[in-house]
């Protein structure tokens, strides 16, 4: 489907491709740079990241002056495509890259974009979210941590929990409540501060796959200096959509991931000889992976179509939510397909991890449910009850 | 970037819907229903307005310039049907232009193109595709025998769900020329004048008030120039026919759900229960949000099917396999959930909601269900 890509973005292709095979090295290829990372396997990641972003391949939508490209959403789409191809990993921090970075360009001081965004690029610092609460999930704007100024400080106490990378982080984004009194959404605030400060005690949480991919972490009157405030005091909460807006931004390249584990399923399929016939001869499980196989590529019109209007300059629609929603139902078909393909296989390694950590995608960035509150409020513009 | 559309192709579309209000809106339906003695109702579409959109230029959209046509290309058609499916409006259009003018630019020879194109864009010409036998769509099963006589086809056979079949002029006929029924071998294609002798057709007024034909051959009798493309060799070129078809249909079915879903959502908004709109009812804003989903799905694929087409891609039958299979769940969904959530005025025919459902289920039929179009695209991806 290459025919759509415009000359420059085949340019761009061929230049990434170059340098991918020139530079990625059996130790890199194939490493996982989201959820647990072994510390042997960090220092790796730590490497490569630090190579793509002397290559400026890190965060290319970024202007120049922080270290990007200025690069269009067409070069993002072939940059991912490539290093998706040869399974080169991504750089260790898509949260920060992708979701606080902007934040911080949009809010940020001249010092703390100064002092944040390159070591950030570089994977020198890993970030972390410190937004979700034990009692504020879904209801976000719920959160109870207090932050209180005490002269030139604010001191810090309460609990966050399902902190991505939060136990490898150097620096969190980390939303606390200003003003008790004010309307919930109005008394929040937005603030950077580095994990290192005393007082903060963070425990890795262990997910049903065994995996230590977040955390929670407790702060005890930890006291940072006010400089740590992004954005506007009590306007915590507009910092915080347009960090999650972000978040929404990479789901374009949803697809990748998720066709690229149907076509494997299709391989172990044809494989696989059950009463002398191939598996895929099973009109059961042929026409699960067939549909499996559509949805993905359905996914990928919508990212097609998507992307185009961006580059016809047509604003942001409802399609983050749209995809987010879609994309969880074909992990959700995938991951059940598996099984009626793989069998026992299923319950074990690659395939039994994914069954388990797939069930996280319709809870993570947004519920299913948050997700559907959303359209049918925001887009379709039905009244609340 | 083709997947936007660009400023002709956005008037195009704005007028397509403006005519579609005017012209055909979607009482015509209930028109055609119950006057079944009228002329209109006979026909099974306004020949007037047929003629407007002749006028138009929408029978021409996917003609080149050279054949009389407006070289708009699948796109083009793609907006005016999905524009006509708005209002389930009644028209020839996909029946002579998706199949019968691909079939020719596909399969046709210079002298057939030159001869038919000019007529089919300016509406002045029906044409349709005689495919089907049986009550499923199989295109691999032909019956239908054209025997070899002298330099003359003679053909004998029945062919069933032919849509438009009672008014078109001119029938594409799939028929078998050598081998098994069932084989992919052997089968060609026939022109056929439908006022030939030994042709004849039953109409079958289907759920939806619109009109597919029975049709049957006896030693009708066509010269060796009726042939269209290779004879034997026929199969390759039917299927690029029916892609074209489902993309187009996948357009119209585009327009009715669209519109089918915007109805309910107005209910939603207004009709109260327990003191307040129903639409405030969470267990119906997600079901409402979710086919907001599908249907935003559905926008991309077609949109993408459309381009595949223009841009002449490989990627064509897959397109179009899973623009059909999405839309054919989508459509059921929303007509569905469209009468549900209308409650007991959804199962009037007082409200439109009914007149989508009855589209519905024969559209999801045409040209192969969303199961025939399952399997194939596993066929297709080589297992």
């Amino acid at each position: 489907m290459d025919y759509r890509y415009p000359p420059e973005a085949e340019a761009f292709r061929q230049q990434v491709r170059g340098w991918l095979e020139e530079n990625l090295t059996d130790e890199v290829k194939g490493l996982d740079n989201r959820g647990d990372i072994e510390p042997d396997d960090l220092l790796i990641l730590k490497g490569w990241n630090k190579k793509l972003a002397e290559e400026r391949m890190v965060a290319i939508s970024w202007p120049e002056e922080f270290g990007g490209r200025a690069a269009g959403v067409m070069d993002q789409v072939v940059l991912a495509e490539e290093m998706h191809r040869v399974g080169a990993p991504g750089p260790l921090n898509p949260i920060g890259l992708n979701n606080i970075a902007p934040s911080i360009m949009t809010y940020g001081t001249e010092e703390q974009k100064e002092q944040y965004l390159k070591p950030m690029l570089s994977g020198e610092h890993i970030w972390c979210q410190g937004f979700s609460e034990p009692e504020a999930g879904s209801d976000l704007a719920s959160l109870r941590t207090r932050a209180v100024e005490d002269g030139d400080d604010f001191v810090i106490n309460g609990q966050k929990v399902w902190n991505t990378l939060g136990h490898y982080a150097d620096y969190c984004e980390l939303l606390v409540r200003t003003d008790p009194d004010a309307p919930k959404h109005a008394g929040i605030s937005c603030l950077l501060i580095d994990m290192k400060t005393p007082g903060i005690d963070v425990r890795p949480l262990t997910t049903m796959t065994g995996a230590k991919e977040f955390a929670e972490i407790f702060f005890e009157d930890v006291r940072v200096p006010k400089s740590a405030l992004l954005g506007p005091l009590n306007q915590g909460w507009m910092v915080a959509m347009n960090t999650l807006s972000n978040e929404r931004a990479g789901i374009a390249n949803l697809h990748l991931g998720v066709r690229r584990k149907i076509a494997g399923l299709i391989d172990e399929a044809k494989s696989r000889v059950v009463d002398g016939k191939p598996l895929t001869e099973n009109p059961v499980v042929r026409s699960r992976l067939a549909k499996a196989y559509m949805m993905g590529e359905m996914q990928k019109a919508v990212g097609d179509v998507s992307i185009a209007g961006a580059a016809n300059g047509e604003p942001p629609g409802a399609e983050s939510s749209i995809v987010k929603i879609c994309w969880t139902e074909i992990e959700h078909l995938v991951a059940e397909t598996s099984a009626a393909v793989l069998g026992a296989d299923a319950l074990t390694d690659r395939w039994g991890d994914n069954r388990l950590y797939t069930r996280a995608t319709s809870i993570a960035g947004g519920t299913t449910q948050v997700n559907r509150n959303i359209v049918a409020r925001r887009v379709l513009g039905l009244p609340k009850g | 970037m083709a997947l936007v559309l660009n400023e002709e192709q956005q008037l195009l579309k704005d007028s397509a819907v403006e005519f579609f209000k005017e012209y055909l809106p979607i009482d015509t339906i209930r028109q055609l229903r119950d006057h079944p003695d009228s002329e209109d109702s006979q026909n099974g579409y306004k020949k007037d307005v047929w003629q407007k959109m002749g006028e138009m230029g929408w029978p021409a959209t996917i003609i080149p310039e050279e054949y009389g046509g407006l070289g708009f290309g699948f796109v083009g058609l793609g907006v005016v049907l999905e524009a006509g499916g708005r209002t389930l409006a009644p028209s020839p259009l996909l029946s002579s232009v998706a199949l019968g003018a691909s079939a020719l630019l596909l399969a046709g020879s210079e002298e057939q193109k030159n001869q038919w194109l000019p007529q089919i864009a300016s509406g002045e010409a029906i044409f349709t595709l005689a495919l089907q036998e049986g009550p499923a769509h199989n295109p691999r099963l032909i019956t239908t025998r054209a025997e070899i006589k002298g330099s003359d086809y003679v053909i004998n056979g029945k062919k069933t769900f032919v849509s438009d079949g009672h008014i078109a002029d001119q029938l594409v006929v799939a028929v078998r020329t050598d081998g098994d029924d069932n084989s992919r071998k052997g089968q060609s294609l026939l022109l056929v004048d439908t006022k030939q002798a030994g042709v004849s057709i039953k109409r079958s007024v289907m759920v939806d008030t619109r009109n597919m034909a029975e049709i049957s051959f006896d030693n009708v009798t066509v010269p060796a120039s009726a042939l269209l493309g290779e004879q034997d060799n026929a199969f390759a070129v039917i299927e690029q026919i029916v892609d074209r078809g489902n993309i187009a249909l996948a357009a119209e079915m585009l327009g009715s759900v669209q519109e089918a879903f915007e109805q309910t959502i107005e209910y939603l908004k207004t009709r109260e229960q327990f003191g307040q709109p129903i639409g405030s009812f969470q267990a119906l804003q997600h079901r409402a949000a979710q086919m907001f989903c599908e249907i935003e799905i559905g926008k991309s694929l077609v949109m993408s099917a459309l381009n595949a087409v223009d841009a002449g891609g490989f990627d064509i039958p897959y397109m179009a396999c899973s623009a059909k299979v999405h839309m054919c769940d989508t459509y059921r969904l929303v007509s569905n959930e469209g009468i549900q959530m209308h409650g007991g005025m959804g199962v009037t025919d007082e409200l439109d909601i009914g007149l989508f459902i009855k589209r519905a289920r024969v559209v999801m039929q045409m040209l192969g269900d969303e199961n025939f179009h399952v399997q194939r695209y596993a066929s297709l991806r080589g297992y």
